[in-house]
């Protein structure tokens, strides 16, 4: 389908200057806000991270004291979890495609969609003062009573930056769920709309719900430390343990929250570069469902030698089973949705085969700690570090790497150059196992996480590891080189220069701003790529 | 702004779009009480004869008041938001006005109760002396965290609500479509009374 | 280079069940990993643009597949649950005539004290072929009792009783770790376990039998070291008496307030002239280089035990 060539200005050139862009509405410019900030932070938490490899390549610990050890991977992992991870595709990718892939001008609460994004910087004001101010140091997951009791450092700052940028993920959340419910464009049933809106839509079901768990459970945390309150404090008849129950059941759907949309993204890409509809496409969306919801019910699988009861330890491991089996139904859609298709290895696709890879590595690991004998041996070390780098670096950012580059051209309306491209993927690809494979490795034999010296026998593995994160950190500046280089002198990208289905490529690159000349309609099933096949297109009708 | 992209599609108008909206914001309010309930119980559960006597020491006719003064608040929002389908801006701002003076009465009462709970040295708050002479003390004091807890988060939400109330009655000239944002403010405000209904019985009355 | 570890020793009955499961796990993944590499990589090949395949027709039967590969995954996942969860159940039945040890983790140590009363820090003798049982206690925040050659861990929890249990196998020394992160020194709350035959166990047991209290043992040393000299009731040298000393403020000669916690009385015998007590002369003569760690930390718990009421506020 062609697009006129020049009907008009795009989003980018409506409206100049700073002031323009911070009171901005328009859902595209605001994805903009969200991804300059995201990126700063990314790099914040990434350089956390090259301190604690670098201090990992020997077993003293001679880079860094002990305190400041573990303020460098407590701001590592806050700053990734909340103030990149939870945000970065939907507040990225969904806020600009979401409408675009609605047919709808604007997302339904577009000051509010603003409004997030502010109350996103104000509190990471709170969590920046903390780390300036001298650093937290109770790891990201604060566990009590050394958070609410013992810590000397600036646990109520972070844990209130925290807190509020929660409530820009709630915001963000509500905006999504109202927009897909409200203003679906004509035709546009439930069982047309791409999976990354599904994806979209499940994630922000559980930031709306989830969300608010943390929001009490920090509320009691910073009620302790300041007011003394002592609900986590056994002399007092509290229950440290209590806390663990509280945080896990929020932070254990937060990892759907971040991987979800990831996964979405990976569906849109896969079949585009196959020119072949998604195999299975229902049962990826009601998938994408089910992780949801069961997500809700596992938390306890971070607790099995915490102390709670083993029947407690049996029926979560049971759950954490059952999670497991929509995941990898996904896995074999993406991997059969190749089968018969016409397949080209752009860029997208690249990463999108990649997090294929990655994902499903990472999710083995899952098995393992979900067998509640075999977890005894393996919670509490780099075994699990390995597997959650896996799902959410090797998975969710090379996904969200993928949709960058995917959407590029819609949202810069310049194309990349496809070999700088590959050859960061391909990069990025095999740092990252050098980084994170030995750590498989190392939890097996027994490393302990959050260690900052240990004993020498570990240090082969360390050393490989830190090598890999070396060519992992490479991977991941080259994007910020070549991409920022396109936006200036890349080439005009056309309105569909992947030739994909989906409304968001039937409008100019870049769009305008309100985002459709004529609007959409949608006459079919998603996905329709390829020939023709006899009950095979995309869903069924 | 929020309206003119409602148009499309499906959408059936800016003012369901708008409630549907809120609603989901209070479904994840609800779980943030949820949560703290749900520790409380917990709590209360295992330790039951301790929580029997920490709620005895609350005042039940205090409570009841309160309990009183957020019903007729309620009430005065929901004539407010009849008035203000109806055209009738001024009755619907003095509502809106007694909804405020309710709220802040609630606040008062609940400080003043505060105030009498720290005089008999019940409120285990900002290291104030704590000499509980009921059964099992180390418990009870739970009771008491999970109290303030409980009715700290509640009183914030009380004091958000009448902030939101008071922006409506004196901006409420300058709003494009006042008597909509009153609809969906007296939903928050119905919200944070339906709460306070839960937390009355299972804090004063635990028998 | 020749000190790499590939795999974790098995020393325990434990560790060979649990490594069973932990190579079948590895054994399905690499198969189902294998297998789905070679798909994509096969798809990769044969159906790259501009090759020559056959891409007429269906991809298979939609239904069919997705329950054919949905029953097999939750077939096998349930398998492996059956299998680690009544693994795990074990944990909660040591057997009978097992060895109790009581096993302190505070920040940033671990103190084992055996049946007889024998005390160790941050080591463990344990006897091979005897079940024993490690009762655990937190003093402070929530530590983890980590075993890998023994495949155990769990967690110390201040304000509950939890507990451990294994069967050694094989004399030797292995690793033992704090695995719940506890603060500014957890990576160097460990040490080791050192397994033994049955009658080396018992010699070593043997050879140190004590039935006093630490803040007994203590007192005795108190006086064996001379500290009674000066600091006893009838010490020629004006000393700070130490009774109701430990928990309460103490005023310095440099106009500061201390609180005298054990911080304090560790610094007090090993650098005396750090803090001096107002009033009083810096005469004391420095232990450092003169007291064992262990004997420390007895003088510490006695005079802790002379003045009690109520511990120093975090």
């Amino acid at each position: 389908m062609t697009v006129a060539a020049s009907a008009g200005p795009s989003y980018f050139a409506e409206g100049a200057g700073i002031r323009a862009w911070l009171t901005t509405t328009d859902h595209k410019r605001i994805a903009w806000l969200y991804l300059v900030s995201l990126t700063a932070f990314f790099f914040i938490g990434g350089a956390a991270a090259t301190l604690i490899r670098i201090e990992l390549v020997t077993p003293a610990g001679d880079l860094v004291s002990d305190d400041s050890y573990n303020k460098l991977f407590t701001i590592h992992g806050i700053i990734m979890v909340w103030f990149f991870l939870v945000p970065s595709i939907p507040a990225t990718l969904g806020n600009f495609l979401l409408p675009l892939m609605l047919g709808a001008r604007d997302l339904a609460f577009p000051r509010l969609n603003l409004a997030s994004w502010y109350v996103f910087i104000f509190g990471s004001f709170f969590t920046l003062y903390a780390v300036i101010a001298g650093g937290v140091d109770t790891g990201w997951t604060f566990y009590t009573p050394l958070s609410s009791m013992f810590s000397n450092s600036h646990v109520s700052a972070a844990a209130a930056g925290v807190f509020i940028v929660g409530f820009s993920t709630i915001m963000t959340g509500i905006n999504f769920i109202v927009t897909v419910h409200k203003l679906r464009a004509p035709g546009q049933t439930w069982f047309r709309l791409p999976i990354f809106v599904w994806t979209l839509y499940a994630t922000s079901l559980v930031m709306v719900l989830a969300t608010p768990v943390l929001a009490a459970t920090l509320l009691l945390i910073i009620l302790d430390r300041l007011f003394g309150i002592g609900i986590f404090d056994p002399s007092q008849g509290g229950d440290p343990i209590l806390f663990q129950h509280l945080f896990w059941f929020y932070s254990h759907p937060a990892v759907y929250i971040m991987i979800l949309p990831g996964m979405g993204v990976v569906s849109e890409i896969i079949p585009c570069f196959a020119r072949r509809p998604l195999f299975g496409y229902k049962a990826v969306a009601l998938a994408s469902m089910a992780i949801a919801l069961l997500g809700f019910l596992v938390w306890g699988h971070h607790m099995f030698v915490s102390g709670q009861s083993s029947f407690a330890g049996v029926v979560f491991s049971f759950l954490s089973f059952c999670i497991a089996v929509p995941s990898a139904i996904k896995v074999f859609n993406w991997t059969l949705t190749l089968r018969k298709g016409t397949i080209s290895f752009e860029t997208p696709m690249l990463y999108a085969l990649f997090f294929l890879g990655l994902f499903t590595f990472g999710g083995f690991g899952g098995l393992f700690l979900a067998a509640l004998a075999v977890d005894v041996h393996l919670t509490d070390t780099y075994f699990v570090v390995a597997h959650f780098h896996y799902i959410m670096v090797g998975g969710m950012v090379t996904a969200y790497m993928a949709g960058l580059h995917f959407w590029w051209p819609k949202i810069t309306g310049r194309m990349f150059s496809e070999s700088w491209g590959r050859i960061a993927a391909v990069t990025s690809f095999l740092g990252f196992n050098l980084t994170f494979f030995p750590q498989y490795v190392l939890g097996f034999l027994g490393m302990p996480r959050r260690y900052h010296t240990y004993p020498p026998e570990f240090a082969f593995w360390h050393i490989l590891s830190s090598a890999g994160a070396v060519v992992l950190a490479i991977g991941y500046l080259l994007p910020l080189f070549y991409l920022g280089w396109s936006l200036f002198k890349g080439p005009r990208a056309p309105a569909n220069p992947w030739n994909a289905t989906g409304l968001e490529w039937q409008t100019r690159s870049p769009p305008p701003k309100h985002n459709f000349d004529t609007p959409p309609e949608v006459i079919g099933p998603p996905y329709a790529y390829g020939p023709p096949v006899e009950g095979e297109r995309g869903a069924p009708e | 702004m929020s309206g003119e992209s409602a148009h499309q599609g499906e959408g059936t108008g800016i003012q369901a779009t708008g409630e549907f909206g809120v609603f989901i914001f209070l479904g994840s309010e609800a779980l943030l009480f949820g949560g703290l309930i749900l520790t409380y119980v917990v709590a209360r559960l295992h330790h039951h004869e301790a929580f029997v006597g920490g709620s005895a020491e609350l005042s039940l006719v205090t409570g009841t008041a309160n309990t009183a003064i957020l019903l007729t608040s309620s009430f005065a929002i929901a004539l407010a938001t009849i008035w203000g389908e109806e055209g009738k801006d001024n009755r619907a701002r003095l509502a809106l006005a007694v909804t405020a003076a309710l709220g802040l009465l609630f606040l008062c009462v609940k400080a003043y109760e505060y105030y009498d709970e720290a005089q008999r040295h019940v409120l285990p708050v900002l290291g104030l002396p704590f000499d509980y002479s009921g059964p099992d003390p180390q418990h009870a004091r739970l009771f008491f965290d999970a109290y303030l807890a409980l009715t700290g988060t509640h009183g914030l939400h009380v004091l958000t609500g009448i902030g939101l109330v008071l922006t409506l009655t004196l901006g409420w000239k300058r709003l494009g479509r006042p008597a909509h944002w009153l609809k969906l403010g007296a939903l928050y405000w119905h919200f944070i009374d339906v709460i306070w209904v839960f937390l009355f019985p299972i804090l004063y009355m635990v028998r | 280079m020749g000190n790499i570890a590939f795999h974790p020793l098995e020393a325990s009955t434990l560790a060979p069940q649990v490594d069973l499961l932990f190579y079948t796990l590895l054994a399905f993944s690499f198969a189902l990993g294998t297998f789905l590499v070679f798909l994509v990589v096969r798809y990769s090949v044969l159906y790259r643009t501009g090759s020559g395949a056959d891409r007429t027709g269906p991809r298979g039967r939609h239904i069919v597949i997705e329950v054919a590969w949905t029953s097999a995954s939750a077939l096998i996942a349930l398998g492996i649950f059956i299998w680690g969860a009544s693994l795990f159940l074990e944990r909660d039945n040591p057997p009978t005539g097992a060895i109790e040890i009581q096993g302190f983790a505070k920040q940033w140590m671990w103190k084992f004290e055996h049946e007889n009363g024998r005390r160790e820090i941050n080591e463990l003798h344990v006897p091979a072929g005897k079940p024993v049982i490690v009762k655990l206690g937190s003093e402070d925040v929530i530590h983890s009792l980590f075993i890998p050659a023994f495949r155990v861990k769990q967690d110390v929890v201040p304000g509950m009783a939890t507990s451990l249990w294994f069967e050694a196998t094989k004399p030797g020394t292995y690793d033992l770790f704090c695995a719940e992160y506890c603060g500014t020194e957890h990576s160097r709350m460990r040490g080791h376990v050192t397994v033994m035959t049955d009658q080396d166990f018992a010699a070593w047991l043997a050879a140190s039998p004590s039935s006093q209290t630490l803040a007994e043992e203590g007192a005795a040393l108190f006086r064996s070291y001379g500290c009674s000299g000066c600091h006893g009731p009838g010490g020629t040298v004006r000393a700070p008496r130490l009774e109701g000393v430990f928990g309460h403020p103490v005023a310095l000669a440099d106009r500061r307030t201390v609180i005298a916690d054990e911080a304090y009385i560790r610094d007090s015998i090993l650098n005396p002239t750090k803090d001096i007590a107002a009033g009083y002369d810096p005469i004391m003569p420095s232990f450092k280089d003169l007291i064992e760690e262990d004997d420390l930390m007895r003088l510490v718990a006695y005079v802790k035990s002379l003045g009690t009421a109520g511990k120093a506020s975090p």
